[in-house]
């Protein structure tokens, strides 16, 4: 988890000024940070669980228990360290319950589970929308100019904050982020044709 | 109008990243309240943020159906 810099004081972290917020009544800062993890948590849980058709429930609630709890998370701890623990409660307590049942009756069906069922039950229009989105992403980042390419892939695949980035390629911090913000936003261009059907279905 | 539009979308870029100011974060999510094109930013970016990353799934309601879920649960007042 990154930590900015915050103005006039010591360092502080967005996902913890969300949960603060969040806390105070502020939805919208508890909505984002669902936009932010859903993907994470799920993809977990389905590391976890191995059944598509238990994932996106029980990353359902996940999230209504970090939203139940939201005090208990103190600070200091990264709100991904702390959502993935529930998420890993979560999964842990389904499979106890799962193999309960499997011991009480013995359910032929419980007990194995389909190869092809591990990744999410996708239809088949959202298979055709996935792969030409991910082939355009990839084909997007492949476009971009060298600048923004490498500044967006410092910060995804190495995780680096942008003062690290600006340190790394000898520019200024806020010309990292103008850097990712155009290169994310070259990439959306081209993305954004093969997300219309969903348009409605996302946040 | 492009240029604010563009100067949004720079600010959610870097909220997305955890490169923003606490003044900044207010501002963005102020925006983001039942702001149509601020949100499709938000959903857009993070996508590619997690394609980028190695997670490549497609959000095809699932974030929606989440928050319906919480606020039938907000709703209910539950407490679980």
């Amino acid at each position: 988890m990154k930590s900015s810099t915050k103005i006039g004081g010591g360092p502080w972290n967005v996902d913890q000024e969300l949960v603060t917020r969040a806390r105070n009544g502020d939805i919208t800062a508890f909505e984002l940070l669902v936009v932010k993890y859903q993907r994470r948590v799920a993809a977990q849980i389905r590391g976890l669980v191995r059944r598509a058709d238990v994932v996106e429930e029980l990353t359902q609630e996940v999230f209504l228990d970090a939203y139940d709890h939201l005090n208990d998370l103190r600070e200091g701890v990264a709100f991904w360290a702390w959502i993935s623990a529930i998420a890993r409660n979560t999964a842990s307590g389904y499979l106890r319950r799962r193999q309960h049942r499997v011991d009480a009756k013995s359910e032929p069906g419980e007990t194995q589970d389909d190869p092809g069922q591990l990744q999410f039950a996708a239809s088949a229009e959202q298979e055709v929308i996935a792969q030409q989105l991910f082939a355009a992403i990839d084909e997007a980042i492949a476009e971009l100019p060298a600048k923004q390419r490498d500044a967006l892939m410092l910060r995804e695949i190495d995780g680096l904050n942008y003062k690290a980035i600006a340190a790394t390629v000898g520019t200024p911090v806020n010309t990292v982020r103008s850097l990712i913000y155009r290169a994310r936003e070259s990439i959306a261009k081209k993305v954004r044709p093969h997300l219309t059907a969903t348009r409605a279905r996302r946040w | 109008m492009v240029s604010e539009k563009m100067d949004n979308n720079e600010l959610i870029s870097a909220v997305l990243d955890g490169e923003v100011s606490p003044d900044e974060l207010g501002s963005a999510l102020a925006k983001l309240h039942n702001a149509r094109e601020e949100r499709d930013a938000v959903t857009v970016y993070q996508l590619i943020k997690d394609a980028v990353g190695g997670i490549r799934v497609l959000d095809d309601g699932y974030t929606v159906r989440i928050l319906r879920r919480l606020a039938e649960h907000r709703a209910a007042g539950k407490s679980r």
